[in-house]
């Protein structure tokens, strides 16, 4: 297993938001969490990152023990994490950006390079010498997981990346993320839009108020009305 | 009133708001990546200033080779005391509200000063210019203090390799980005602490080297770092507080409206930089080059 989250219980503060929340992703698989608005998604991908360090359990990522790393030594060990709001760096130039993202890993061949970046995202290139500030969502949202690829991830953790975008980029996406399973990458996805999710992944979790209240196969999930009835609204 | 006479007020006052901009633009580097306003600012610069003073009385008096030496040995002590101070310090109210900030570093203030006032004393100190730069030049005909023209050219000098540094390097995106998402940042891979020690070292760098410059142009005491952060403060909510560009405008107009409201209104003048800032504040709160915050 390259990412196991074992049993993670989570705060803001006093609130108690994660509940024994306990998930596996495999290499190359692509893993959706699903759920609705404020359901805890974005926490556990935090938790997962580090930004919100849990209080009890464990995240382990490639058989090591990660549990309340800081993030930047979590991003280091190969976990690549795409924020829900996109975080563009609005003063960087779109090529800035791309630069912040790449980071020095140790030895490795990179994978990723601007030029390889560019060919995935062809709108970039064009855009290179553009503010962050000054882009539509759908080229930020191509930016901030191309920021991401620079650090040459092992895992992928993409934040509700559909959110906000129109359905021609979510189209779009949705082959950016076939292509990337295809190349082998390990994509952990948090979502609401069902008919997104469950057409790009190969297995899906639920969590509904801090919990996780399924796991399994897309096929299995699909045959089961009643649980996509209950917490998915479908 | 000459001609001549208005040119060498002016040579003079923009020469002053180089020097002020050294030291600004340190303060709002710091304020733009850390979100803390440093207070202790202006005793840092003064702090560089003396030390400048007791290095070079180790030193061949009036050699330019002791010149260079302070220029190249006291900014980096004041930038390796700064790497004390935020470690130690600051590192711990990065996320506190504003009034424990303000706090810590007025504290400092009064601690520093009082350091200062124990180890120099409070007479006046001065560090002899270096013969090259000790006479006058001819410029149009005037004969200028051939140090003041030299601190002229130090400014634009400093102001290009910062904006070379910001705008040009890796290291200078990653200054800008901690500016806006410290968090983004950090979840990319750049230990962002360091970022922020950096950054501070740098900022007091800036001080110190404003500290050296000031230790040959006039005589240093142990009012001139209250006297150097209020200015500071002028200037950059005059600028806007974390823009390197504002910080030169700022410095240039409070540099030469000082020396230039000197003629008239006397000592009058100090009230100068109090008066743009509230003129500033009420006209565009967010200073010239800086953006309302978010």
């Amino acid at each position: 297993m390259l990412l196991q989250v074992q049993g993670i219980n989570t705060y803001y503060g006093l609130s108690h938001v994660l509940f024994d929340v306990s998930l596996e992703v495999d290499r190359g698989e692509v893993v959706v969490l699903l759920g609705r608005n404020g359901a805890g998604k974005t926490t556990t991908m935090r938790s997962i990152m580090g930004l919100t360090a849990p209080k009890e359990g464990k995240v382990l990522f490639n058989g090591r023990d990660v549990t309340g790393l800081v993030p930047y030594k979590v991003a280091r060990l190969g976990m690549g994490f795409v924020p829900e709001d996109r975080r563009i760096f609005p003063d960087l130039t779109v090529a800035a950006n791309l630069d912040v993202g790449h980071k020095e890993t140790s030895g490795k061949p990179k994978q990723w390079t601007v030029e390889r970046v560019y060919e995935f995202f062809p709108r970039l290139k064009e855009l290179s010498k553009r503010r962050g500030g000054y882009l539509s969502g759908g080229e930020q949202q191509m930016l901030t997981i191309a920021r991401t690829l620079m650090g040459d991830p092992d895992l992928l953790l993409l934040d509700e990346p559909s959110e906000g975008l129109a359905p021609i980029i979510v189209k779009v996406l949705g082959e950016f993320i076939d292509v990337m399973k295809k190349e082998g990458m390990t994509i952990l996805l948090s979502e609401q839009n069902v008919k997104f999710s469950l057409k790009h992944s190969d297995r899906a979790y639920i969590v509904d108020n801090g919990h996780i209240k399924y796991q399994g196969t897309i096929s299995d999930l699909e045959k089961d009305e009643e649980i996509k009835k209950r917490y998915l609204a479908v | 009133m000459t001609k001549e006479y208005l040119l060498f007020m002016l040579i003079n006052g923009l020469s002053e708001g180089m020097l002020l901009f050294i030291i600004a633009s340190g303060l709002s580097l710091v304020f733009g990546v850390l979100r803390v306003i440093n207070f202790a600012h202006g005793s840092l610069y003064m702090i560089g200033a003396f030390v400048a003073y007791s290095l070079s009385t180790l030193l061949t008096t009036g050699s330019l080779m002791s010149f260079l030496v302070l220029l190249l040995v006291v900014p980096p002590v004041i930038a390796v005391l700064g790497f004390f101070l935020e470690v130690t310090l600051f590192r711990r109210v990065y996320r506190e509200e504003h009034l424990l900030q303000l706090l810590l570093t007025y504290a400092l203030v009064l601690i520093l000063d009082d350091v200062v006032r124990v180890i120099w004393g409070g007479d006046p100190r001065n560090v002899a210019r270096p013969e090259l730069l000790a006479g006058s030049v001819d410029i149009l005909g005037l004969a200028l203090p051939t140090y003041n023209v030299f601190i002229l050219g130090v400014g634009p000098v400093v102001a290009i390799g910062l904006w070379l540094l910001l705008y040009r390097t890796r290291s200078g995106n990653i200054i800008r980005a901690a500016v806006s998402y410290p968090d983004t940042l950090g979840a990319l891979g750049v230990n962002v602490s360091w970022v922020m020690t950096a950054t501070f070292m740098l900022g007091c760098w800036l001080a110190g080297l404003g500290g050296v410059l000031v230790a040959s142009l006039a005589s240093i005491d142990l009012g001139i770092g209250m006297q150097k952060i209020i200015e500071c403060f002028a200037v950059v909510v005059i600028g806007g507080l974390g823009s390197v560009g504002g910080a030169l405008l700022g410095s240039l107009i409070i540099g030469t409206g000082i020396t230039f409201f000197q003629l008239p209104f006397g000592r009058w003048a100090l009230i100068f930089p109090y008066l743009m800032m509230a003129v500033v504040l009420i006209v565009r709160p967010w200073g010239l080059f800086g953006r309302p915050e978010r």
